[in-house]
């Protein structure tokens, strides 16, 4: 199974525990997860974010499994140098944290790029329920019908969306075909047999939120919904692969 | 196996099931595929919006208790009262739900905010039938309803009726403060049921109050059975405690020791 979002490191609201890599993928191994995108969580609030990124791409430099994914803020000069030197084939954003609109100028140059060097742009739509967030920091829902318009105003950019909610699942896969999505925050009665009962199941793909979520909820979500054997593979695996080269 | 509850019924009015549309049967359907065994229905308490009328809740309490006698093996019920209703109503529904119909507990959402004094003669029913209360609660940073009750109110509800078992909702959405709350109170319980699959929580819970203090519930169908189970499997605690919230807490409330 190949989980597309799971972060590493500490987050102030939250005891995310793991103190280490092997601790970590120990775990998503003993739930069947044998390769990840990982991010860190440091980055999000990190005035520098490449700092906790290039700690992070450090330790991972020679897993086999994990694959990290660095945050990029295209509000700051450094994107680009981020982009090239990176290993993997994607970026991922926080708008909504970095106080952008994805259709601002400079996120809109930056799509330009990604899209033409063929990096997918992760977008984290969210890391909490908004009503659980800290009283003190709230931080904007992202307006779905803005993503979707920047999905199509650039359509040959690829672009998963994490830590989308079921009603947004449907409106951002019905919208464009670049679009893809993870499963973290999607929930309603068999969510993913009525979920694939009405999209196509070939831009959806497993992610755990791990270690915000307990991660056999996820999979329980998975393991458990009355879907085919080749959906099931789809989302557990093979859409990932398709999606982004270094998972293959 | 497993019990849950906290379950409402599939969206829809009492009135539009047939014998061969009654679609309670998809709870159950769905529910056995991970063990759950059995499902305590709170009715579909939004159906009428925040401020139900006395007609309102009794075709809701109609529809749990149709459930519970079709399918006593699968369903138990409570009972759905506004504590704004009528106060000669509130009693003759208890009364009719509790004591006729042989619903276990009574259940409260966000008509009136716990700490009100139009509690009282619900608390008094509850404890006459010595019937658990389960109360819709949350810590929200948004999105807060008008009269919706916090573990802070459930904790002024709890010190005003120790003789009363008291079930908080919605672990998640309590949190860590909302532990913390009702802490002192034994005769507050919390459900596991609805918001995001927080971990470290669930540990936490089973911590500070202990796991005969939890009981597992969903929040089907605005939530998936499966998700809501694996933050139970998933959490770090021993298999005894696991027993204790995902079936024993609730077969000795509702008496279904007998599963």
């Amino acid at each position: 199974m190949i989980d597309v979002n799971v972060h590493y490191g500490n987050w102030p609201f939250q005891d995310l525990g793991f103190k280490s890599i092997d601790m970590l993928q120990k775990h998503l191994s003993e739930n069947g997860i044998t390769k990840a995108l990982i991010y860190s969580a440091d980055a999000i609030f990190a005035e520098d974010h490449s700092i906790p990124d290039a700690k992070l791409a450090a330790e991972l430099k020679n897993n086999g499994s994990f694959i990290h994914v660095p945050a990029v803020n295209p509000l700051y000069k450094n994107w680009m140098k981020i982009v090239s030197s990176s290993k993997s084939d994607a970026v991922i954003v926080y708008p909504n944290f970095h106080k952008y609109e994805l259709l601002s100028a400079e996120n809109c140059e930056m799509a330009e790029y990604l899209s033409g060097h063929n990096i997918t742009q992760i977008i984290s739509l969210r890391i909490e329920d908004e009503r659980a967030q800290h009283p003190s920091c709230l931080i904007p829902r992202i307006k779905i019908e803005n993503l979707i318009e920047f999905a199509k105003k650039f359509p040959e950019l690829r672009i998963l969306c994490l830590n989308a909610y079921y009603g947004e699942i449907e409106a951002l896969l019905k919208s464009t075909l670049n679009i893809s999505v993870d499963i973290a925050f999607a929930e309603k009665f068999n969510t993913l047999e009525k979920l694939t009962g009405v999209m196509p199941a070939d831009r959806i793909l497993f992610g755990s939120h791990t270690p915000f979520f307990y991660t056999a909820a996820n999979i329980c979500k998975l393991k458990y919904a009355d879907i085919s054997s080749a959906v099931y593979e789809l989302i557990s695996e093979k859409n990932a692969s398709n999606l982004f080269s270094k998972l293959r | 196996m497993i019990i849950d509850i906290h379950a409402h019924y599939p969206f829809g009015r009492a009135s539009e099931f047939s014998e061969n549309n009654w679609k309670p049967c998809e709870l159950v359907k769905a529910a056995g595929k991970i063990n759950i065994v059995h499902i305590c229905l709170l009715g579909d308490v939004l159906r009428y919006g925040y401020y139900p009328t006395e007609e309102q809740i009794r075709e809701t309490n109609d529809f749990t208790v149709d459930c519970i006698r079709k399918d006593p093996g699968h369903f138990s019920g409570f009972c759905f009262l506004n504590p704004d209703n009528n106060p000669e109503f509130i009693i003759s529904e208890i009364d009719r739900c509790i004591r006729d119909e042989k619903c276990k507990g009574i259940k409260l959402e966000v008509s009136v905010n716990c700490r009100s004094p139009k509690l009282d003669i619900i608390m008094e029913k509850a404890r006459e039938y010595n019937c658990p209360v389960l109360h819709h609660t949350w810590y929200k940073s948004i999105d807060k309803t008008e009269f919706e009750s916090d573990p802070s109110d459930i904790a002024y509800l709890a010190k005003r009726h120790p003789k009363v078992r008291i079930i908080m909702a919605h672990l998640s959405g309590c949190g860590r403060r909302g532990i913390l709350d009702v802490k002192p109170f034994e005769n507050v319980y919390v459900d596991t049921s609805g918001s995001q699959a927080v971990a470290g929580i669930i540990e936490y819970a089973v911590e500070k109050l202990g796991a005969a203090r939890i009981f597992f519930g969903s929040d089907a169908p605005c939530r998936d059975f499966y998700t809501q189970v694996g933050r139970i499997t998933g959490a770090d605690i021993s298999s005894a405690d696991r027993e204790k919230i995902l079936f024993k807490n609730a077969a000795d409330l509702l008496n279904l020791r007998s599963l």
